[in-house]
């Protein structure tokens, strides 16, 4: 068909390599933005080396000035908790009983101490350790107890070292027992049975709580200050935004993340728009040239068709070059994606941070789209606008 | 059988009825058809009927067998590109392209005809010297000439012929008609050749009247 394109006239790569330029770096600036947004998002899910399926917060009120001469506003009444068991981020929800009755542990022999205590109780399932021994029914003399990690870690390295008293091990804890007098009436020997990462306090178990409360307790009905929410991503925007409306504290290290994904991720998408805007213009200006030329061409067209040449020959006449054109664009915007992803991922090495060496698979998935996009934009367009001309 | 016409009219052209219009005509395989035409009467339009590209009439036109009214735009290019050719009145060759180029475009078609084969026919024609020349440099008589090899190019089974000779002395009319008449014999088609006087280019077996 060479003599055809001679009468075509049609010019080659010449006529847009300004054009395709721009593609190219549109296109490019789209898969990078893509990439570096696909691995924010994974390095963000994989921080806290996650095992679980679910994340847990505990939230309790600020306390504020005003609040400090009415305890009683520092619990959450019924409707709020409804509230926010109604939010979608909340799977369940555990509340959190204290203890309403004095407690004093003690012991005797090397490790003699005396202290006011406090218990709190959390249901089985929002514990982060599960042992057979965190088990009491009536009648038990021994009280199973979970400590947070953070208690033996102030003890060990804030306390010990300073005082010149011996550190403990987690085994060397468990190993002892101590006494626990409650509304100075109960004896009990309380043993550690766990540590806990996810809460701060001394945990019995539910049933022990209910039972101490229900015969010594001040207060006949429970209320609860703090709960535990279990939610399948703790920095979920959404949440963050409900748990900050309400003015309710948590771990502010668990949502922060929320705060720098959503900045991160306007700061891609702008720059993926930014992508999409060069190319959107591209398209739109290889349509107009594309007119332009079949225009120019349209008596030519006219008397081709008269001599037996197909739509679909002529259209590819105008139309091949450009998405030659463009399939080898989308290949080198891919190539530029590889050489970026290498690049960044030998840099985060330097940072001990370890991500894939390959670009995500959803990068090819995309420049195939844009591809089949552009293969129907074109035939179509070009289709048209042919068309008119024949005879 | 390549055209069968069926009370077929166009309704711009005053004649109501004749040889052609209006009435049941059959072209036969292999026929030598005359079709004779004061100016006016809508020689072209039949022409331009027969190749498709005039397609406000009434009545029905089959192309072996199969009514052309329903041919798409595609199946109008084939037929264009295998079966039928044309010698248009006003030749549409591509101005500004060289003869040679013009015969190129159309053998690239369907890659019928040899590069020796064109050579000699233009040099039986007389325009070898012009074939590296533009269109538009051309006369009307060497261009006529190019318009005629063009349409021998192709694989045909029916040629339409609309005044090819008009501006052709008597020995180049000669030399020419021989030409056609030789294809034309070998491709055992049918031959239609429309025109203002009787003339005895070919051995007709019909002259109609339009």
């Amino acid at each position: 068909m060479k003599m055809l394109k001679e009468i075509l006239s049609v010019q080659g790569f010449k006529a847009n390599v300004v054009t395709y330029i721009a593609l190219l770096i549109g296109i490019s600036l789209l898969f990078v933005s893509l990439q570096l947004y696909l691995d924010t998002y994974a390095l963000m899910n994989n921080r806290q080396m996650k095992n679980d399926q679910f994340e847990y917060l505990v939230l309790n009120k600020n306390i504020t000035n005003k609040m400090m001469g009415d305890n009683a506003a520092a619990y959450f009444t019924k409707a709020e908790i409804e509230e926010l068991r109604a939010q979608k981020a909340v799977k369940d929800i555990g509340l959190i009983e204290s203890n309403q009755f004095p407690i004093e542990a003690s012991n005797f022999g090397d490790l003699a101490f005396s202290t006011q205590l406090f218990f709190e109780s959390i249901p089985d399932d929002f514990l982060d350790i599960q042992t057979e021994n965190f088990f009491w029914k009536s009648g038990n003399k021994t009280i199973p107890v979970i400590l947070s990690q953070d208690f033996l870690n102030l003890y060990n390295f804030g306390f010990a070292l300073s005082q010149g008293l011996p550190q403990m091990s987690e085994e060397t804890v468990k190993a002892i027992s101590f006494n626990i007098q409650i509304a100075n009436e109960e004896n009990y020997t309380a043993e550690v049975v766990g540590f806990s990462q996810r809460y701060s306090s001394v945990i019995v178990p539910v049933e022990f709580m209910r039972y101490a409360n229900a015969k010594f307790g001040n207060v006949k009905s429970y209320d609860y200050a703090r709960l535990v929410i279990q939610t399948e991503e703790a920095d979920q925007p959404e949440l963050v935004k409900f748990i900050r409306g309400k003015n309710y504290s948590t771990q502010n290290e668990k949502i922060k993340w929320s705060k720098i994904k959503t900045v991160m991720g306007i700061v891609f998408a702008s720059s993926g728009l930014i992508g999409l805007f060069i190319l959107a213009l591209c398209m739109m200006l290889l349509v107009l040239y594309l007119n332009l030329v079949i225009t120019r061409a349209g008596g030519r067209l006219q008397l081709l068709s008269l001599l037996g040449y197909k739509t679909a020959t002529l259209q590819r006449q105008f139309t091949a070059g450009i998405l030659t054109a463009f399939v080898l664009i989308v290949l080198l915007a891919l190539m530029v994606t590889v050489i970026f992803k290498f690049a960044l991922s030998s840099f985060l090495l330097n940072y001990q941070i370890v991500t894939s060496k390959m670009i995500a698979w959803q990068i090819v998935v995309l420049g195939l789209f844009i591809l089949a996009l552009i293969f129907i934009l074109f035939r179509i367009k070009s289709k048209k606008i042919i068309q008119q001309y024949l005879a | 059988m390549p055209f069968h016409l069926s009370k077929l009219k166009i309704p711009y052209i005053a004649q109501l009825q004749s040889e052609i219009w209006n009435t049941e005509l059959v072209f036969d395989s292999g026929g030598c058809y005359h079709i004779r035409a004061r100016s006016g009467q809508g020689k072209s339009s039949l022409i331009h009927t027969l190749y498709g590209i005039q397609k406000n009439y009434e009545g029905k036109l089959f192309f072996k067998g199969k009514n052309a009214g329903v041919y798409t735009q595609d199946e109008w290019c084939d037929v264009r590109a295998r079966q039928l050719s044309i010698v248009f009145q006003d030749l549409r060759l591509f101005e500004d392209m060289t003869a040679l180029q013009n015969l190129l475009v159309k053998n690239e078609l369907t890659a019928f005809t040899s590069a020796d084969t064109v050579l000699l026919w233009a040099d039986r024609l007389g325009i070898a010297h012009a074939l590296q020349r533009k269109i538009h440099t051309l006369s009307y008589g060497e261009r006529q000439r190019v318009a005629i090899i063009r349409a021998l190019l192709q694989p045909f089974e029916c040629l339409l012929l609309d005044e090819p000779f008009s501006h052709l002395d008597q020995e180049n009319i000669r030399v020419a008609s021989e030409l056609i008449f030789e294809e034309v014999s070998k491709k055992k088609a049918t031959l239609i050749v429309c025109d203002l006087e009787s003339d005895t280019h070919f051995p007709y077996h019909v002259t109609l009247n339009l």
